[in-house]
């Protein structure tokens, strides 16, 4: 099998050749495996190309020698024959096997996975990193990032946002971006056509729907990550459907935002909740300014109690001591501590009074209602002490 | 002589192989194939990826097909809700070749192949969009395409996804019967209303935020005043136990006072009762009482002998 693929290798070119003349022949095969990994038109406006065609059994150098080196093949040969150039045909020998032999060998790098494909059917898709054998010239090698994370930013149909409408009828519009990896090499590359394309249209199809469910106020402010989980959800659904070979990572919403015109109307409410919010805060503020002036006066009227029953224990105390005093006084002299303590009372208490005398034996008095205004006479005073009664 | 037949020879030997070898063909991984002998297709599949054998040219020729999932944008299309609304639609399918002999003879090229898938998508799109209203208007749908969530709406369930499975299974028989092609899905990827409509729309939402700003404001001084009412209330409670607590002291304080007065009074009444009369004297009488006396009373003696 060894020898095969050189001459093998020169027909199929020269097949080539003859299909670029329009007929439906083999030889188209070679064209069409570098299709996933190499034609851009795959893939047209994302950003990331993952795939690496290691198209070496196309590689210039090899093809364009080869014909020439058959050729002096076999003029070597001849001449060998005829003029015994041994060592020069050995060299030439092991020189063509040593090339075969090297096309023989790829490596996959670290983080990348190669599917090996003979005849054009896939007979391995996850080929590790490191070095590996395959069968020149009818082997084809095609390799992807497969450790990395891919970065895509999905895009509306006029602007890059997102325009969608909301579960209550308003206009909103999103930017996003989907971290999305390859979990199957085999489905990555031969599955599907344009797999970045069913990223971003499965995306947007779980966008559609998250958002159609959800009231604008939400997504604005508290729904964001629940929107989020449900959009790589459904857009995973999409793309195990389809056998894709992607896995979503995450969906990321960058910004969510009003249409422009409605910027200001949405700012405002925004504004209004500041407002009553501040509301409520300076009232929270003056209820505890209030309550604690309250407690302060509480406390005040409670102190003013405790001084006020005190007072009152205390006279209580010292009438008490007083009334002991006297009594004590009384029942040491009855009859003189009685007199004492109402003579001393009387001349208090007499000078303050008006006095009407009256002669003695007199105990009949006429009171007379005088009408208002009437001329009073003035009563007979007596002042005190030494009074000359008038 | 020789040389020349040698030459013809070896030149019909290569041109023999070359035409041979027209014999074997390879279908790659991504597509699949028919050998059709004189236009004819042979067999009733597709050609698995890997090595093949056919007749030479030109007695069989090949067809490739690509087999893989292709994907397909529809441009968004107006079409109407059950509740009459105007809405735009974008949709996207995704396909491939299921008949490849089948696909070959009805429509040949993927170009030509969407196109028809975009015929029937836009009816059967438009017939299953029509049959569900954008919002619920009463209790007596539950279905619609928006779950209105605004103050006290009826919440519909979003049923997006089942209306694009509808219109899909419809387009999935007629493409699967038609022209050999499986729709593996069929999903809406936008959901908008008619560019002519977003004027009116966008006046809606700034009536819509104005009146929940006034209504957020009216909150904010409701909630305040609420507080401010709570805090009056709650200072009169605190007062007012306040109070009740000081007479409570007060009362304890004067209960206490009186009870040591009785203690003591109680050694003896009678002299109590005596030093009280004196006591009262004093606070009766004062500079508008007037007292009669006879002029010989003992009190007036008692006032100048003193003196």
């Amino acid at each position: 099998m060894a020898e095969a693929p050189g001459p093998e290798h020169g027909h199929d070119h020269h097949d080539h050749d003859h299909d670029h003349h329009g007929h439906d022949h083999h030889g188209h095969d070679r064209h069409d495996h570098d299709h996933p990994g190499v034609d851009p038109g795959d893939s047209p406006g994302i950003a990331t190309q993952p795939i690496v065609a290691a198209a070496s059994s196309t590689e210039a150098g090899p093809v364009d020698e080869r014909p020439p080196l058959s050729v002096r093949w076999i003029h070597a040969a001849r001449d060998a024959l005829h003029e015994r150039w041994g060592v020069a045909l050995a060299i030439l020998v092991v020189a063509l096997i040593g090339g075969v032999l090297a096309q023989g060998i790829y490596t996959v790098d670290n983080g990348e996975t190669a599917a090996l494909l003979r005849f054009g059917r896939v007979i391995d898709d996850a080929v590790g990193p490191g070095l590996h054998l395959r069968i020149p010239g009818v082997d084809t090698v095609v390799k992807a990032r497969t450790g990395e994370v891919f970065r895509l930013s999905v895009e509306g149909d006029f602007a890059t946002e997102v325009q969608l409408l909301t579960g209550d009828e308003n206009l909103i519009e999103t930017t996003l971006v989907v971290q999305y990896r390859i979990s199957d090499l085999g489905a990555y590359l031969f599955a599907t056509a344009r797999p970045e394309l069913l990223v971003s249209q499965a995306v947007r199809a779980g966008l559609v729907e998250a958002f159609a469910g959800t009231p604008v106020d939400e997504l604005l402010t508290s729904a964001k990550a629940q929107v989020q989980n449900d959009v790589r959800n459904q857009a995973q659904r999409h793309l195990d459907r389809y056998g894709a070979g992607l896995t979503i990572v995450s969906v990321n919403l960058q910004t969510v935002n009003p249409p422009r015109e409605a910027a200001s109307a949405f700012r405002m409410v925004s504004d209004a909740r500041a407002e009553a919010a501040r509301k409520v805060s300076e009232a929270e503020a003056a209820r505890g300014r209030s309550l604690r002036l309250a407690e302060g006066e509480a406390g005040k009227m409670l102190s003013e109690a405790r001084a006020t029953a005190d007072g009152r224990r205390t006279a209580a105390a010292g009438a008490a001591e007083r009334f002991n005093a006297l009594l004590a006084q009384k029942r040491r002299s009855p009859g003189q501590t009685r007199i004492q303590l109402y003579n001393a009372t009387i001349r208090r208490v007499l000078p303050a009074a008006q006095l009407i005398l009256l002669p003695p034996g007199e105990t009949r008095i006429d009171v007379e209602v005088l009408p208002p205004g009437a001329d009073v006479p003035a009563p007979v005073r007596y002042s005190a002490p030494g009074g000359d009664g008038s | 002589m020789k040389s020349a037949i040698k030459i013809l020879l070896v030149t019909f030997a290569v041109l023999t192989f070359v035409w041979l070898s027209s014999s074997i063909f390879t279908i790659a991984e991504t597509e699949t194939g028919i050998v059709t002998r004189f236009g004819r297709p042979l067999g009733d599949t597709g050609l698995e990826p890997g090595l093949h054998v056919k007749a030479p040219w030109p007695i069989d020729s090949v067809v490739r097909i690509d087999s893989r999932l292709l994907v397909f944008d529809n441009e968004p299309a107006e079409m109407l809700t059950l509740d009459k609304k105007n809405v735009l639609v974008d949709s996207f399918v995704t396909w491939r070749v299921a008949d490849p002999i089948r696909f070959a003879q009805t429509v040949r090229t993927r170009l030509e192949a969407e196109a028809r898938l975009l015929d029937l998508v836009a009816s059967e799109l438009g017939a299953a969009v029509g049959a569900v209203p954008m919002i619920v208007e009463d209790g007596n749908a539950t279905e619609a395409f928006l779950a209105i969530g605004g103050e006290g709406m009826a919440t519909g369930t979003v049923v997006l996804d089942q209306v694009a499975t509808q219109a899909e299974a419809e387009v999935a028989a007629l493409a699967r019967e038609s022209f050999g092609i499986e729709v593996v899905d069929l999903a809406i990827n936008g959901f908008n209303l008619p560019r002519q409509n977003r004027r009116s729309v966008i006046e809606r939402m700034q009536a819509e935020r104005s009146r929940i700003a006034t209504f957020y404001r009216s909150e904010g001084e409701q909630e305040a005043l609420e507080i401010e009412a709570d805090a009056a209330a709650e200072r009169a409670r605190i007062l007012a136990e306040a109070e009740a607590e000081a007479e409570r002291v007060r009362g304890a304080g004067e209960a206490e006072a009186l009870a040591l007065l009785a203690d003591a009074y109680n050694r003896d009444p009678e002299f109590y009762r005596f030093l009280r009369s004196l006591e009262s004297w004093e606070t009766i009488i004062d500079g508008d009482t007037t007292i009669f006396l006879e002029s010989d009373s003992p009190l007036l003696e008692e006032l100048d002998g003193d003196g």
